[in-house]
């Protein structure tokens, strides 16, 4: 009986694995068929039936006299495209039709799939060590927390080839910000292609600063230090005077601290451009923080932010926020004035996902950051991001060739423009003559009475005035493990969440950072 | 007396507290769903005016992020039988064999069927990875369901190794006596008396393949592909946060598990309960 239960297990063991083997293997796809009606120099119409299976094109020809056969098999080749899901339907679908319109001219297929913001890095780490990374990729984090250190790796192919081509297009300090080293090679390259870039802006509710009593307007809002930040704290309270049941959730400032997010460490490096005389990694790659400038400007940064949260100008639930967050208490008009990398929030008012309208022309603005404590111009730390093509990429040639397609002047714009601007493009042919960078959305204004776009005009002048200052991992590449695991909001959150003394906290920061850079060798 | 009114008002408290506290995430997916975009930031726990407009957006296909709804739809059911599907096969053979048959390093095989489940999942993500990328499967269903077959299975067959020694060996005897044959034996007697042991397996095969969000993301690709969980994180990345279309996604997505436990309850709460009590 022991035997013959052996037996009926092996037997249906085999019964398995058969009927898996034939799922996966047998069972051939399910042929695709296209006819196409051709003429031949000899003037007769020939049909042909173009039968697509697995990958290959099997071509019979049929005319009306006879059947001719004719089996040519042909391995067309596949673009792999990885892309950050757009916030946008126009995104995605403005880099779909790039996509086919490159396949339709190199006669090859192209793959596109989206991943979440979150989720691509996770992906493409994944594939990078199965050995089969996409052909193309594009992360919005890839320049702070991954080029970096897979360029150090020697995991990105050298693009230099298609920078030297446009190098003349690039705007300068967005160029830098592909010039990586590898440590592999031990020689520094352009190692990604940049192709637009963000920045910080501030966007308000005009409606409820009047309702403070206030002038809304944006050449109102005061331009010095103290004067700007304090504006926004008189109309919180203001607004609570007047109403505090209806605004006793609506606070002056959206400053996004959750240590999950990007926007926490934009801000942060934002503040400490302010406030700094000296960088915290220098261009030639020296760590700088045992400068006492240095420690002295992450201390007012500190503070700055601390004080901003501390004194109940700033939502206390944006200690968890993610990046949407911030977006989401604007439109939900939770908050009063916030500052958001790329103009996703007003944009989002234009498409109608949120809002109207009627909210982009006539109730939200957008201005310029404030002078510096000490009147200096506002910084402009600009995040660039780019396509990246890998090492182990199978169609290295055919990445590069829909690289140089996607960045060339019009289907680049097409793209950029597609998501309403949110980002800006690197070239300066692009964002300095079209004048869409220049009016915005103005057409639609008249409807509202608006005298023309409050928010994409004001956005982009922020690119072409003041110094273009990229971020730190362009030096060294270890401070992509600072914004990776967020170390100074992590302790600047000690500080407000656990009341953890301001300047240890620092200290300890500072101590971290260090150890990062020790271990990059 | 006092002492029991106390004891009993303490029990009932804290059990309404501890029904809150379950009810209350599910209450709120509902109520938002039923609400209209300009509604979604007032924070009322009774909906007004509700509205299926969320719905209708959503089984049209009529949003960008909910535009192959159906299709991912599709993949989860797809995915979820076949992961069920091989569970139950193996499981059953497995089981039988080990309650059943006496071989060497017996004790080896439960004990190693056991340690796998020692490993976290979500460690062996990108070994899988590599390893479906090896075979060539990955961007496939079949790597999913293969991935989590792979770790449904040890719970299966210990469950059904312990349920499978609550039927006693006397009736294989006796059905030997009166000429079955180990075939006969294993679909006369063997398969039906697991149908609880197998309902109970079947049911946690599915709600693992149902709600696994890890493994499709990892081995997936095309958005046509992705079961529905890892689409619905496509919510999650931007301002728009139409959290009303999210939470009726999310609601229709709860309805075909809460189905099928409500048809197999009775042989789920059997098959559980199975091993419990030594005979």
């Amino acid at each position: 009986m022991k035997r013959a239960y052996i037996i009926g297990a092996i037997v249906a063991v085999i019964a398995i694995v058969a009927g898996v083997s034939a799922v996966l293997f047998v069972a051939p796809p399910s042929p695709e068929v296209v006819t196409k009606i051709v003429t031949v120099p000899g003037g007769e119409r020939v049909v042909t039936l173009v039968t697509t299976i697995a990958g290959q094109e099997v071509t019979q020809v049929v005319t009306q006299e006879r059947v001719v056969t004719q089996v040519v098999t042909v391995e067309r080749p596949k673009l792999v495209i990885w892309w950050n899901k757009g916030y946008y339907a126009e995104e995605d679908l403005a880099l779909m039709q790039a996509a086919q319109e490159f396949g339709r001219m190199k006669g090859v297929d192209v793959e596109v799939s989206f991943y979440t913001t979150e989720d691509i890095p996770k992906k493409l780490i994944a594939a990078l060590e199965a050995g089969n990374p996409p052909d193309v990729a594009y992360a919005h984090f890839e320049d702070w927390m991954l080029s970096p250190r897979w360029a150090w790796d020697g995991l990105l192919e050298d693009v230099s080839d298609i920078i030297n081509e446009n190098k003349d297009r690039y705007i300068p300090e967005a160029l830098q910000t592909a010039w990586l080293y590898n440590n592999k090679e031990k020689k520094y390259s352009y190692y990604k292609v940049p192709m637009q870039m963000q920045t910080i802006h501030i966007h308000y509710w005009k409606d409820l600063v009047a309702e403070a009593g206030l002038d809304p307007s944006p050449e109102k809002i005061p331009r010095t230090w103290d004067e700007f930040w304090n504006f926004w704290f008189t109309v919180q309270d203001r607004l609570r005077a007047k109403d505090p049941e209806k605004y006793r959730e609506v606070y002056a400032v959206g400053w996004t601290l959750g240590t999950g997010s990007t926007d926490a460490f934009y801000n942060f490096e934002t503040i400490y451009l302010y406030y700094a005389k000296k960088p915290i990694v220098t261009p030639d790659g020296k760590l700088n923080v045992d400068d006492p400038d240095v420690r002295e400007a992450l201390i007012n940064t500190f503070k700055f932010i601390v004080n901003l949260h501390e004194r109940g100008y700033n939502p206390p639930g944006s200690l968890t926020w993610m990046d949407p967050d911030n977006n989401v208490a604007f439109h939900a008009r939770k908050i009063v004035m916030v500052p958001n990398p790329t103009i996703s929030i007003p944009a989002a008012q234009y498409f109608g996902a949120v809002g109207s309208r009627e909210n982009y022309y006539t109730k939200m603005a957008t201005v310029d950051w404030p002078n510096g404590p000490d009147g200096s111009e506002p910084p402009r730390l600009i995040a660039v991001k780019s396509l990246l093509v890998f090492k182990t990429s199978k169609n290295k040639e055919l990445a590069k060739d829909f690289i140089r397609y996607f960045i060339s002047k019009d289907v680049l714009n097409g793209y950029t423009k597609a998501s309403a601007g949110r980002w800006a493009p690197v070239f300066k042919d692009i964002l300095n003559e079209d004048k869409f960078y220049f009016e915005g959305f103005k057409a639609g204004a008249a409807a509202f009475g608006a005298p023309g776009d409050p928010h994409v005009p004001v956005a982009y002048n922020q690119f072409r005035t003041g110094k273009l200052i990229p971020f730190y991992y362009v030096y060294h590449p270890a401070y992509s493990q600072v914004y990776a695991e967020r170390t100074w909001i992590v302790y600047l959150n000690k500080v407000i969440v656990e009341k953890y003394p301001l300047e240890k906290a620092v200290d300890e920061a500072i101590a971290r950072v260090k150890q990062i850079f020790a271990e990059w060798k | 007396m006092i002492k029991r009114v106390l004891s009993t008002l303490a029990v009932y408290t804290v059990s309404i507290l501890v029904l809150i506290w379950i009810v209350f995430p599910i209450y709120w997916m509902i109520t938002v769903s039923f609400k209209t975009g300009d509604k979604l930031f007032n924070p009322e726990y009774i909906v007004t005016s509700p509205s299926i407009e969320a719905y209708i957006t959503l089984v049209t296909q009529g949003y960008f992020r909910v535009m192959y709804f159906w299709r991912q739809l599709l993949n989860s059911v797809y995915v979820a039988s076949l992961t069920v599907a091989f569970t139950l096969i193996i499981s059953i053979f497995v089981g039988y064999a080990m309650a059943r048959l006496r071989f060497r390093g017996k004790t080896t095989v439960s004990t190693l069927t056991l340690t796998t489940y020692v490993f976290p999942y979500a460690f062996l993500s990108i070994p899988y990875f590599i390893l479906m990328t090896a075979m060539g499967l990955l961007n496939t269903h079949i790597s999913v369901v293969i991935a989590q077959v792979i770790f449904v299975s040890p719970y299966a067959i210990w469950l059904l190794w312990e349920y499978s020694r609550s039927i006693p060996v006397e009736v294989d005897e006796s059905a030997i006596i009166d000429g079955a044959s180990p075939a006969v034996i294993f679909y006369r007697i063997f398969l039906p008396l697991s149908l609880p042991a197998l309902a109970a397996i079947g049911a946690y095969a599915f709600l693992f393949s149902w709600n696994q969000y890890l493994y499709p993301f990892m081995l997936l690709s095309s958005e046509t592909d992705l079961t529905l969980p890892v689409a619905m994180g496509f919510f999650l990345v931007s301002d728009e946060a139409p959290w009303n279309l999210f939470m009726a996604t999310a609601t229709l997505y709860s309805i075909p598990p809460i189905i099928f436990y409500y048809l197999f309850k009775r042989y789920l709460i059997a098959g559980l309960v199975a091993g419990a009590m030594k005979r």
